[in-house]
């Protein structure tokens, strides 16, 4: 047995291999959960069937779903280009917070439509740093863009603790709520709210723009071969600057529409990690901005199924959070064979 | 004379090609064997198996009378089998022979050196064990290669095309110790696609093609006309090149021009350069003294820190490279694959690669990119069984094709052109030859880089010779010797 060099990329291997990868995630939790003594088949049952079988659960899913798809698309634009935008998360706690501070300050009809466009602009302003960084100096934007997650999110919960704290909080970490002009309207008697439409709308805008414009052309170029896109007179510079952009608005309004849609205040914790679970969902789509919404999907069920395993069984949640570092990890393990092979 | 290899019937697969088909070859101690054709042709291939790189898919090799298996390069070391690749692997930092006993693994250094020097009396290898490698020139660096393959007791040696890095007096330098060493008793594998260097070396050829074997020849009893046959599967004559003289005005300039290369270290002392129009320009030196950087400069992807570049009087030295593409200047670099195309990007995408923003802005026009990469395609001749296919399955020929057909077909002023041949079969060159040519020819000034000096004397009507970041002498193609030219590459003068 010995590992050899595919001279050719294997297009089965290729496209099977998220299928695959998942299924392997999927009998290996099965172990796990059969360890803490819970029968695996029966839990994936009680997954599927609370996640789809109800209004309740299908409209949690496109909930859950919606700042995924979105911190998804933060971290695939950029990586279209070639680069690696941890900082969604940060972004999204920039967006988060000057859409409260507009909707505690200015409440106005317009409130809803200027929360968007605010967040938006702060959410990339958190990103212009790494990006100009990086464009100027070859600053490794894998490192600026997470160390800045820190400062966006520590504000936030300075703001909670201090000058944002409500009046009528019972002196919890949290903002007053906000005034009704401010938040997103709700359908269904769910939680399902005016965002999850948006982020669907966000999406095939950015479909388009990667596959009609000629902004969409030159990134994937970049992405392709950086030098050799220098080459063709396609400014790399510029071209990391505006993906980094793009990225951080949309993570921005990813902000906006969880505090504005779901929590109708600003407090500490509003994400439990959407922009990091922005990476494995960019990289599950291989970059493909359609293939994203089935990806943050796939994340989004995990996240409703496992929370109604939490509630049958009593299980930690730690439990899904291993489920979904598992799928990551034997998708980034299964690249191998995509490049390899073993031979004897 | 005793076999001291044999390879029976060894047939290797990749994924939609066969390397090797059923190839037979036989060694005999003591002599050097060349291994002749085109690229592709499945020389390196079989000597990977050979050395435990690849695994055969069938065939068995018998060495020294025994049927071996080698795992790994290791194992093939260990059998008395060296092998010394086109790249280098050499601590910059370390002396000759701490090079040579590095990864022993045994520490009894004294006894080390005087093996070392045996070895080098033996073999009669000229070189200073005590230079630091990167003082050293790349001919000398090679010969630390053969000599930590000769140190670890080798008896059979392979070199991989040797001499694609090597000035004229450098190979002759290597083929004089070689022919000492195959006296003492070693023997070597000569890999080569250079019909003369095929005959002025060996004692006898196996010529490859397509992964079989044509035939083995006794290099005595053998021509250039008839190799080149077997090699290609028919006559070829490297045609000569109709260039029609004209005195055209000056179109590019280069004045003064200094700059760094990526240590920062001054790889372009204030060169000085001029290029009519329909003129070819041919910049020889040997490669790494600064033409990297001369093509990087002009294209406009490294910084000027001295001097102007002129092109029809305008200054573009401080142009976006867009703008310099706009005002008429090509490249075909130096590194196809690095530089030239998106290897992941479809065959359209990378025609394109220049020209996509004037299929518009918001909503590209797919169809009219489509029909004009197909007109590309059909004129200059890119075999490629669908255009939306990316590049990386395109052949190294064909590639080159490609990347031609998007720089010529604008009608460029200036051309740089840098090995534009390297690494093709004798069709591909000959094609790629007259493009240039015939892009010359209708009015282009075109600089032509490249290390083989037959391809200078047989394109160019100019000559500059560079030589550690400097212009060494500009002459007229018929008052200049390729030995003369050899000289300055090398660093002497006249």
């Amino acid at each position: 047995m010995r590992i050899e060099r595919r001279e050719e990329i294997s297009k089965i291997v290729l496209y099977s291999l998220p299928f695959l990868s998942i299924l392997a995630s999927l009998i290996f939790v099965g172990i796990l959960l059969w360890f803490v003594g819970v029968n695996p088949i029966e839990a994936y049952y009680i997954m599927l069937i609370r996640t789809f079988g109800s209004k309740l659960g299908l409209s949690e899913l496109f909930v859950k779903s919606t700042p995924l798809i979105l911190t998804g698309l933060a971290v695939a634009i950029p990586m279209r280009a070639g680069l690696w935008n941890i900082g969604a998360e940060g972004q999204l706690y920039m967006g988060a917070f000057i859409a409260s501070f507009v909707a505690l300050n200015f409440a106005s009809p317009f409130a809803i439509p200027i929360m968007f466009v605010l967040a938006a602009i702060f959410g990339a302003a958190w990103a212009f740093i790494p990006a100009i960084l990086k464009a100027k100096f070859e600053l490794n934007e894998i490192i600026s863009t997470l160390l800045l997650n820190y400062v966006a999110i520590y504000w936030v919960e300075y703001l909670v603790y201090g000058p944002m704290r409500g009046k009528n909080v019972y002196n919890f970490p949290y903002s007053d709520l906000f005034p009704e002009c401010a938040t997103l309207p709700r359908f269904f008697d769910t939680r399902l709210h005016l965002g999850v439409i948006i982020a669907f709308l966000i999406v095939f805008i950015m479909y388009l723009t990667f596959r009609k414009t000629s902004f969409g052309f030159s990134v994937n170029v970049v992405g392709a071969n950086p030098r050799a896109a220098e080459y063709a007179g396609i400014d790399r510079k510029k071209i990391i600057v505006y993906t980094m952009l793009i990225g951080g608005a949309i993570a921005g309004i990813a902000g906006m529409e969880e505090i504005s849609g779901i929590h109708h205040r600003l407090r500490a914790a509003i994400s439990p990690g959407y922009g990091y679970a922005g990476i494995p969902i960019s990289l599950l789509a291989k970059g493909n901005i359609l293939a994203i919404i089935l990806s943050a999907m796939l994340f989004g069920f995990l996240y409703v199924g496992g929370s109604a395993l939490q509630t049958t069984y009593s299980i930690p949640i730690a439990v899904v959070y291993i489920f979904q570092s598992l799928v990551v990890l034997f998708i980034i393990g299964g690249e191998f064979f995509v490049r390899y092979r073993v031979v004897r | 004379m005793d076999v001291i290899l044999e390879m029976r019937n060894i047939t290797k697969k990749f994924p939609g090609i066969v390397a090797n088909k059923k190839v037979n070859i036989k060694v005999f101690k003591g002599e050097i064997h060349g291994l002749l054709g085109e690229n592709g042709a499945g020389k390196t291939t079989l000597m990977n198996i050979l050395f435990g790189i690849y695994k055969q898919d069938d065939g068995e090799i018998i060495y020294k009378g025994e049927k071996v298996e080698f795992r790994s390069p290791k194992d093939a070391i260990k059998a008395g089998i060296g092998m010394v690749h086109q790249h280098f692997n050499l601590v910059e930092t370390l002396t000759v022979w701490q090079n040579v006993v590095l990864g022993r693994g045994e520490f009894i250094l004294k006894d080390e050196k005087k093996k070392l020097l045996d070895v080098i009396n033996k073999y009669g290898i000229k070189i200073n064990l005590d230079a630091r490698i990167s003082t050293l020139s790349v001919g000398e660096k090679q010969r630390v290669e053969i000599l930590k393959a000769l140190y670890r007791d080798v008896e059979l040696l392979i070199l991989d095309e040797p001499t694609a890095i090597l000035t004229p007096q450098e190979t002759r330098t290597l083929f004089e110790s070689l022919r000492k060493m195959v006296k003492s008793g070693l023997t070597v594998i000569f890999i080569t696609h250079k019909l003369k260097e095929a005959l002025d070396v060996t004692d006898r050829i196996t010529i490859l093609r397509n992964g079989e074997v044509v035939r083995v020849v006794e290099t005595a009893k053998t021509n250039e006309v008839e190799l080149a046959k077997m090699m290609v599967g028919k006559e070829v004559v490297l045609k000569p090149i109709k260039r029609q003289k004209k005195k055209g005005k000056k179109v590019l300039k280069i004045e003064n021009v200094t700059a760094l290369n990526d240590e920062g270290v001054e790889a372009l002392k204030s060169i000085n350069l001029v290029v009519n129009s329909g003129e070819i320009l041919g910049l020889a030196g040997v490669s790494g003294n600064g033409q990297k950087e001369l093509e990087e400069v002009i294209v406009g992807v490294r910084r000027i820190e001295k001097g102007k570049i002129y092109l029809d009087d305008i200054d573009i030295s401080r142009m976006s490279i867009k703008d310099r593409i706009k005002s008429g200047l090509s490249c075909i670099p130096e590194d196809r694959l690095g530089s030239g195309v998106a290897s992941k990007l479809s065959v359209v995408e990378n025609l394109m690669l220049r020209d996509f923003e004037n299929y518009g802005k918001f909503n590209l026009d797919f169809e009219k990119m489509r029909k004009k990469a197909k007109e590309l395609v059909e004129e200059f001749d890119v075999k490629t069984p669908s255009l939306d296919i990316p590049v990386s399955m395109l052949s190294g020929g064909n590639l080159q094709r490609l990347i031609l057909a998007r720089e010529l077909s604008r009608n460029p002023k200036a051309l740089i052109a840098s090995q534009p041949t390297r690494g093709l079969d004798i069709a591909g060159i000959e094609y790629v030859r007259k493009k240039i040519v015939d892009t010359a020819n209708s009015g282009t000034a075109v600089i032509l880089i490249s290390e083989d000096l037959d391809e200078i004397f047989h394109m160019a009507d100019r000559i500059a010779v560079i030589y550690e970041g400097q212009i060494k002498g500009v002459f007229d193609k018929d008052v200049v010797t390729k030995e003369n030219v050899g000289i300055l590459m090398a660093g002497g003068s006249l």
